[in-house]
């Protein structure tokens, strides 16, 4: 049944930052709509390992961060105060401490530089050798990236905005410089002025559909996961990041540890041929969601070697089937955020590269915002223009 | 004594299956594959009764393409000791992996087999009790619980009507259901030793069994899509939905 709608602003998306703009938007007395293919958190934001902290060496980010961190611990149940723990070793240590002492003294943000040796106090499983210096947030975490999208949308919901959920955009209307509606793939329309997409790693093929060509591209990236009945905590109190490795941990409940690795981008990379490695194992994915979400034990074991050096205990737990998902990846590994050139009123948020769950809730708040016609300083680092 | 534990190479049970175009068959092309569930909770009871003293050696056996060494080496770093690939590129059928697993059991003298109650691929749940009866063995099916006491298998069975227990004779058939146990998860170590652990090469004919397929398949369908939901004004609607379109009251 075909329909015909009409709203203030239309969100295109119900991934964790479309969810973040329909739950701001939610509370500005504006009628609403959000349209989502699947349901919410289908997408990359279901997969994320959603670990959140402020630690970014672009200021941007931890910014986003911060007031990303703070409405996702605003949801209950959803953040895990697990604490983040950020280590290096020499070659890094003077920029991490100084990023640390801009987060915590400019922005505020709760933060410590600390030691090796009390790097180990924290993570005793964690062989510490080599390291100089780890960022230390008490009171940051994790993140169940699934329970916080869907409360995100219940709240937005529940506050007017109207989900229609099972369709998705097919055409983007513009008419005379100006977005004029949206057509839905049951045939039904929606008349608005404002569109925000919050579509990710699937605005580039919506966008080429006008011409305008999103310098995005998408990579396969994926997570091991260990089995560690009663004993994940234990282990891995804390959220670990390793610049030295380029690895990332956090326990999973309390049986289980999910490790990643990581290339670099937004954050340091010590290790330059692990970093080369990456490119290799995380493929581009040309259709997105068309990819193989299963991974291989060659996989597992690749991303498992990365923690091996510091933790052998955690290292040669039990396997777990891993998992993959969509990086929506821009060529600074910086989010490409923007309202489109020659189509006022039309906004995407994409090229999250990796950093998308913990700023998304922040990001949608922000384009809803700019949307609206208030200015987003913090916007201006995103813009398309600097690949231009 | 010996245990033997067949496990079979299936569609991963995480992977959407797909029915070829012309529907003669499930799409196997590119898709990824695994150790039957059932077969992975055959290979952990074998390893737990190794564990308990219970047995000196567990030996894995597959039937099916070379890519069946995969799914033999992960019994293998589950814990099993050595590994027999019966290689035949057939579309196997129980039948035809029951006279194979009778000419292994025959080689082997195992004092007890432990086979997953059914694939996933084809839920036939045939070939534990067909090798039953071309040995003319013992057999306790969809066990929740094996206790071994000198030649005598106690295994508790999951039926309709509750939980039957059994005393077998041994040497036996076991075939294990759902919450036999919990397997265990390979670990990285346990994987790098399992490449080094034996495992031999064999022909169904060496066997002299005959695994050509006697069945013929006339049409494989995907189950039919849900259709969609239609919201009901009121109970009386709702009561009369029930009673004249879906037809359960």
């Amino acid at each position: 049944m075909t329909e015909k709608y009409s709203c203030d602003v239309l969100v295109v998306g119900a991934g964790i930052a479309g969810a973040g703009a329909a739950y701001y938007l939610s509370g500005q007395k504006l009628n609403v709509i959000q349209v989502e293919t699947d349901h919410p958190a289908s997408g990359p934001t279901g997969s994320s390992s959603a670990v959140c902290h402020y630690f970014y060496l672009d200021r941007p980010l931890s910014l986003l961060a911060k007031r990303g961190i703070e409405i996702l611990k605003d949801l209950p149940g959803a953040f895990d105060q697990s604490g983040v723990l950020w280590a290096c070793g020499q070659k890094n240590e003077a920029v991490n401490r100084a990023t640390v002492e801009r987060i915590r003294d400019v922005e505020g943000s709760r933060i410590e530089g600390l030691t090796g040796a009390q790097a180990s106090e924290l993570l005793p499983h964690i062989n510490m050798d080599g390291i100089t210096f780890a960022a230390w947030e008490d009171e940051s975490g994790h993140c169940d990236p699934y329970g916080a999208t869907n409360e995100l949308v219940r709240r937005a919901r529940e506050s007017g905005v109207k989900f229609l959920g099972g369709r998705s955009v097919t055409e983007i209307h513009v008419a005379n410089g100006q977005t004029t509606g949206v057509t839905l793939s049951d045939g039904s329309t929606i008349t608005t002025e404002r569109v925000i997409l919050a579509t990710g790693v699937w605005s580039k093929a919506l966008l080429s559909k006008l011409g305008v060509n999103l310098p995005v591209y998408i990579e396969r990236h994926f997570m091991a996961v260990m089995s560690a009945p009663g004993i994940a905590r234990k282990l891995l109190p804390h959220c670990w990041v390793d610049d030295t490795y380029n690895c990332y941990a956090r326990p999973e409940g309390e049986n289980t540890i999910l490790i990643g690795a990581w290339g670099g981008g937004g954050t340091s990379v010590e290790n330059e041929a692990l970093a080369s490695d990456h490119h290799k194992m995380n493929y581009r994915v040309d259709v997105a969601g068309q990819f193989d979400r299963t991974i291989t034990q060659e996989e597992s074991i690749w991303i498992i070697n990365h923690l091996m050096p510091r933790s052998p205990e955690i290292a040669e737990l039990g396997i777990r089937p891993g998992y993959a998902c969509q990086y929506d990846m821009s060529a600074d590994h910086v989010p490409v955020v923007d309202e489109i050139p020659g189509a006022k009123g039309l906004f995407v948020i994409a090229g999250s590269s990796g950093h998308g769950f913990k700023i998304g809730p922040a990001m949608g708040e922000s384009v809803a915002k700019w949307a609206l016609g208030e200015r987003q300083e913090l916007m201006e680092a995103f813009s398309m223009a600097r690949f231009a | 004594m010996k245990i033997l534990v067949p496990v079979k190479r299936v569609v991963d049970a995480n992977v959407k299956v797909r029915v070829k175009a012309d529907g003669s068959a499930v799409e196997l092309a590119n898709v990824k594959m695994a150790m039957n569930p059932f077969d992975e909770i055959a290979v952990e009871e074998a390893i737990r009764l190794k564990e308990a003293g219970k047995a000196e050696e567990i030996i894995v056996v597959s039937i099916g393409p070379q890519q069946a060494q995969e799914t033999l080496r992960t019994a293998l770093a589950m814990g099993a000791d050595r590994a027999i690939l019966v290689k035949t590129d057939e579309q196997t059928e129980p039948l035809g992996v029951a006279k194979v697993l009778k000419g292994v059991v025959d080689a082997e003298r195992p004092g007890l087999v432990i086979l997953g109650k059914q694939a996933i691929d084809d839920d036939s749940n045939q070939t534990g009790q067909m090798l039953a009866a071309l040995l003319g063995w013992a057999q306790g099916t969809f066990a929740s619980k094996v206790v071994l006491d000198g030649d005598k298998a106690k295994v508790t069975r999951e039926v309709d009507g509750g939980l039957q227990t059994v005393e077998l004779k041994m040497p036996a058939i076991v075939t294990a259901d759902l919450r036999l146990n919990q397997p265990r998860y390979a670990s990285l170590p346990n994987i790098m030793k399992a490449k080094k652990k034996p495992l031999d090469e064999k022909s169904p004919a060496d066997y002299g069994a005959d695994v050509k397929p006697r069945l013929k398949v006339i049409k494989t369908e995907e189950p039919s899509g849900r259709k969609a939901g239609v919201k009901v004004k009121s109970v009386a609607e709702l009561v009369d939905k029930l009673k004249n379109e879906a037809g359960v009251l």
